[in-house]
């Protein structure tokens, strides 16, 4: 379902922009410019200068790096030696640039508490929407049931008059 | 095979006339997300379905969608019987009026008649499934803006009720999908 | 009278509409004991009230017209009028 396989800089179609020393080695601080993605889709923008190394992880970068990518124990593509992850979160620095910070490109705005980091379909397989199953419940009596258009309650969510981009003006329609 | 119960689903009694209103309303009975494609994509998708509990859940909401067309049909029909030649002529019903006079006739509130492109009948267990919910939502939000547009009690109360439904379909079509989703071997492969 | 046929009508709509609440609960959920249940409550429920419906006030189904003299199908206000 995802093809996790590593793949090579070069495999990604993306123009590579190499810059080799005079000698036509690729040694180990020549500058590569890698524009292109890890090896995975990380989510959040990694452009970055890598640096190559014959034995690179994924993202291009540098020998003792691991790969790019999120997580509480991989620091980001493009990070120095003792850069933390990026990603804000409560364990986490917060993104912006910087010796100390963790490289730009992070997000700010990323909230540890997001359904992201929490997620409770964790482990469910991807590309499907799922609704959670309906189970039985205590049900409207019969006038109450009709009058509010079911007789489940939990499915029981009328319209309260807002419009998008604008403010509640209260209960819509008549109840 | 279908049989006709003599009553509404829900009462509708609306006493007041409004050509406004009914201009809007129509798109619930032939708009682009209104009644009649509901349930003619609900019955088409049925027959190509490969779970039996999604052709119950096709079957059993098609029918109850001709239900509601009845009702928002039976709204436009109360908000117009009465109306008077001037109230025809100052309100812009007079363009409906010239073609269908006071029928009931399926077309969307800007003018494009109800058609077969308004929904799709694809073949595929998974992809019809999401297009009934989408469907749902997309009839949800028409409520929704009549309900912006319309204040009246005695037409809001029936549109309030038929929003209501839109909702329990959705999670109905969701519950079919996720049956689907982790029985069939059809659908595993094709994920 | 008219007031007691409302009042029963109204009655068949409620119980009828928990009726097709459990169809669809139970197309997704064909094992549910209380709703199974439930709904077999409602199904002697309906069948009561349609019948005393019919008897009273003419047939809400075309295949339970009563009077043999004139076809009452055709007779009283559609739900419409």
């Amino acid at each position: 379902m995802n093809n996790m396989n590593l793949r090579r800089p070069n495999d990604f179609g993306r123009k590579m922009n190499c810059n080799f020393n005079q000698n036509g080695n690729s040694a180990n601080n020549s500058n590569c410019n890698i524009k292109s993605a890890p090896a995975f889709d990380c989510g959040f923008d990694t452009s970055c200068n890598m640096e190559c190394g014959s034995n690179k992880p994924s993202c291009g970068c540098d020998n003792n790096k691991p790969p790019c990518g999120c997580g509480n124990d991989k620091p980001s593509c493009g990070c120095g030696n003792n850069k933390p992850s990026c990603g804000c979160g409560n364990n986490k620095p917060s993104c912006g640039c910087g010796n100390d910070k963790p490289p730009c490109g992070c997000n700010p705005g990323c909230d540890a508490d997001s359904s992201l980091y929490n997620d409770p379909l964790k482990g469910m397989a991807l590309a499907i929407g799922y609704v959670p199953w309906q189970q039985w419940c205590k049900v409207y009596d019969l006038c109450k049931g009709l009058q509010q258009g079911t007789i489940f309650p939990p499915l029981d969510l009328p319209f309260y008059g807002c419009i998008p981009r604008g403010y509640c003006k209260g209960q819509g329609g008549a109840q | 095979m279908w049989n006709y119960e003599r009553r509404l689903q829900y009462p509708v009694n609306i006493t007041k006339p409004n050509a406004k209103a009914a201009q809007i309303i129509i798109s619930q009975y032939g708009g682009p997300d209104g009644e009649i494609g509901a349930s003619m994509r609900y019955l088409s998708q049925r027959y190509s379905m490969e779970n039996r509990k999604a052709i119950g859940t096709l079957t059993d909401i098609g029918t109850e969608e001709l239900a509601h067309l009845e009702m928002v049909a039976t709204i436009v029909r109360q908000l117009t019987k009465d109306l008077t030649p001037e109230e025809i002529k100052a309100s812009g019903f007079d363009k409906y009026y010239v073609d269908h006079t006071l029928a009931i006739w399926p077309t969307a509130a800007a003018g494009i008649p109800f058609n077969a492109c308004e929904f799709q009948s694809k073949g595929d267990t998974i992809t019809d499934l999401y297009e009934d919910m989408a469907a749902e939502q997309k009839a949800r939000t028409t409520y929704d803006n009549i309900l912006r547009l319309i204040k009246d009690p005695e037409i809001a109360d029936p549109i309030r009720f038929l929003r209501a439904r839109e909702v329990v379909h959705f999670q109905r079509f969701g519950e079919a999908n996720r049956e689907d989703c982790s029985k069939s071997e059809h659908a595993q492969h094709n994920h | 009278m008219n007031q007691d046929k409302n009042k029963l009508l109204l009655y068949i709509s409620q119980v009828s509409f928990g009726i097709d609440e459990l169809v669809l609960f139970l197309d997704t959920h064909p094992c549910d004991q209380d709703a199974l249940a439930y709904y077999q409550e409602l199904k002697k429920a309906r069948k009561e009230a349609l019948d005393e419906y019919t008897h009273k006030y003419g047939p809400l189904l075309n295949d339970n017209v009563d009077n043999s003299c004139y076809w009452e199908w055709v007779k009283e206000p559609w739900p419409w009028e």
